[in-house]
């Protein structure tokens, strides 16, 4: 088992990480969550003893982020990290320039979650970390758990778990994608102080929402970006005439490229479709010639050679001798300008669907539902998750503007399908008194 | 016991006095648990240092355009042409390079440390500038040359120095502030060198202590410090 403490062991960012450290800013960089909701209170004693072991399985996960010359690098950390209580906004950036690794376990409550740079990992590869503490922490709390599917905390670090995929799967010679040069409509309102995250879980049964989308002819990925971009259609609609009024609605989602490309790396290795709503007629457009439309866009661009020219672009933007050779600096200038117009320009809402949880069938008597949130974008005002598990599925909004249109007609529209609805979240941090 | 919403006819965690989606109060007939099923769905309550600090950054920064606005526009109304308003806008802008920046973005130890340094000798050369209008004064007059810049870079090393034997267990991280210092020091040794044709005892001192710091840590611990310009540099 590799030794954590006093490394010196570093290794450079994966290919579609390089650009989060150079879009961030000294108060922004992209942070997500996944959490398990317990059905009992987490015992923090018995969770940093967890911790302990589990990290010796991660260990490209302890690290912090460096500074280079001409690119980022990622370098293990010299002090084990430590279970914290949460008492903060969701999604807190992390202290790059003062060495702070990039990933932070917390607890609160019932609840037991892990905090990760965009850097390290995605959602995927994280949920593992997460379920394999889990699995250490109720195995300390003298439950009997079958590992399941899950990476064993006693396993031995695996070489393939540190590629970098992307690099892989390039294609030198492989058409590449193209960049998309239109503006999405963007949500408006009030803005909150920086740092602050409203949260709001909706919480419906799986299988009353797999009926739904069943009924419609299409999945429920496809079924929820279909309310979703009409949420947003019948919001443009009313909004005051300008330039963001006229711009046309994209949900942007991200999609695991484990599915399409066999890999078992426990670093980045997403990629994201596009959905952009063609509006046919001038006439209003109903929910039903929505969701087709958005099904149908969603449909092409899921291909798995559209994935294939997205890796073959990007990285061959890595490779290319004039990027490599400019200093830092500069290139974080250019990767800002790339990233809003890659990102946050051309999506209305970002949305990311978990999907159902791979996990041990004993795990539903322990754990109540997962929830995984995505920190506020630079841009972006709004982002939705998905996750689901023991026929709950949770949708978590995260916004940084105090206005909550998007949620409300969200839930609101399911509700009218015959769905019962349970919200929580933070209320803006405001809890009663 | 759970709640619903009046108007959106949602069930609401019974940790929130609002509804999050149309912020409707729930009223509650009687003193609820905050658990649903013996779970606790809440969130903590978040402290108001993240806001306090929020406001105070953004007071500073306000008062630093408006100030910065009003100046030029009461010395152009007043002189009808810039001149010492530049000050100002200079001022501010050491500030937010030095101070500014460990207030609000907490910058590492030896980070300060540099670029206090740094700045302290800049502002040496722009307070000179200022009193005799140009920066061509005569070798004697050229205090800030002379005397501050390597006064406080020499400072500087010293001051990485001693906290990297505080913390020598980490020492490594300084190799690269003290490198970028020895750079800084080179600066007004060419700057000497070119406009009086020779360089100051002073600076010569601050080099040769940078220098050989620089050379210490290469010999003792060669094998980190390669592996750090390694890292530094790889492309």
């Amino acid at each position: 088992m590799k030794k954590i403490k006093n490394t010196e062991e570093w290794f450079k960012l994966d290919n579609a990480s390089k650009i989060y450290p150079s879009s961030g800013t000294a108060r922004w960089n992209a942070v997500y969550r996944v959490c398990a909701v317990m059905k009992e209170r987490v015992d923090r004693e018995v969770l940093q003893q967890a911790l302990d072991v589990v990290i010796e399985r991660f260990p490209s996960y302890n690290v912090i982020l460096r500074r280079g010359f001409f690119w980022y690098f990622l370098q293990g950390a010299t002090l084990k990290p430590v279970v914290t209580r949460e008492k903060d906004y969701p999604c807190r950036k992390f202290d790059i320039m003062n060495r702070e690794p990039l990933f932070r376990v917390m607890y609160s409550g019932n609840r037991i979650m892990a905090e990760f740079s965009h850097c390290l990992s995605d959602g995927n590869a994280s949920t593992n970390f997460l379920n394999t503490l889990i699995l250490k922490y109720l195995h300390l709390l003298g439950k009997k758990v079958d590992r399941g599917p899950l990476l064993h905390y006693h396993d031995a670090p695996k070489e393939e778990e540190f590629e970098d995929s992307y690099s892989r799967y390039y294609d030198p010679k492989g058409s590449k994608s193209l960049p998309e040069n239109y503006s999405a409509y963007h949500l408006q309102g009030a803005k909150e102080l920086k740092g602050v995250v409203n949260v709001t879980h909706g919480e419906v049964a799986t299988d009353k929402l797999l009926e739904l989308s069943h009924s419609a002819g299409v999945t429920l990925n496809e079924y929820i970006i279909g309310i979703l971009a009409y949420c947003l259609y019948n919001k443009r609609k009313y909004d005051a005439v300008n330039k963001n009024s006229k711009r046309p609605i994209s949900v942007q989602y991200s999609v695991d490229l484990r599915h399409y490309f066999p890999s078992s790396t426990l670093r980045m290795f997403s990629g994201f479709v596009n959905t952009l709503l063609k509006e046919t007629s001038a006439k209003d457009m109903t929910f039903e010639e929505i969701l087709q439309a958005m099904a149908t866009e969603s449909r092409e661009r899921s291909k798995k050679e559209n994935f294939q020219n997205f890796i073959n672009s990007n990285f061959s933007l890595e490779r290319n001798w004039i990027i490599r050779a400019v200093p830092l600096s500069i290139k974080n200038i250019i990767m800002k300008i790339a990233y809003y117009n890659q990102a946050d320009r051309v999506s209305s809402l970002i949305v990311t669907n978990m999907g159902k949880m791979n996990v041990p069938k004993e795990f539903a008597e322990y754990i109540d539902r997962y929830e995984l949130i995505i920190g506020p974008q630079k841009y972006n005002n709004s982002t939705m998750t998905i996750s689901s598990f023991n026929n709950k599925t949770v949708f978590t909004f995260v916004k940084t503007i105090k206005n909550s249109y998007l949620e409300r007609e969200f839930f609101r529209f399911l509700q009218e399908k015959g769905l019962e609805i349970f919200v929580s979240g933070n209320n803006g941090g405001r809890k009663n008194d | 016991m759970i709640d619903k919403c009046p108007r959106c006819n949602v069930k609401v965690d019974s940790n929130l006095s609002n509804c999050p989606l149309c912020g409707s109060y729930i009223e509650r007939e009687e003193q609820t648990d905050i658990v649903k099923d013996g779970i606790n769905y809440g969130y903590p309550k978040v402290g108001k240092s993240l806001v306090v600090r929020e406001i105070a950054f953004r007071v500073v920064l306000y008062a630093c355009l408006i100030s910065i606005g009003i100046s030029f526009l009461v010395n152009f109304l007043a002189a009808n042409e810039i001149f010492w308003a530049y000050h100002v806008l200079f001022g501010w802008g050491i500030f937010w390079c030095t101070i500014g920046r460990s207030l609000f973005f907490h910058l590492d130890m030896r980070k300060q440390i540099f670029w206090y340094s740094v700045f302290a000798s800049v502002i040496c050369y722009y307070i000179q500038t200022m009193i005799y209008g140009t920066f061509e004064v005569t070798e004697a007059q050229n205090w800030a040359l002379v005397w501050a810049t390597p006064a406080f870079l020499l400072g500087g090393i010293a001051v990485l120095f001693v906290y990297m034997l505080i913390e020598y267990k980490d020492w490594v991280r300084l190799t690269m502030p003290l490198t970028a210092m020895c750079l800084v020091t080179a600066i007004p040794a060419i700057i000497s060198s070119a406009m009086y044709k020779q360089v100051h005892f002073m600076i010569y001192i601050c080099l040769a202590v940078g220098v050989i710091t620089l050379l210490m840590l290469m010999i003792l611990g060669r094998e980190k410090y390669f592996l750090e310009l390694k890292k530094k540099f790889f492309l």
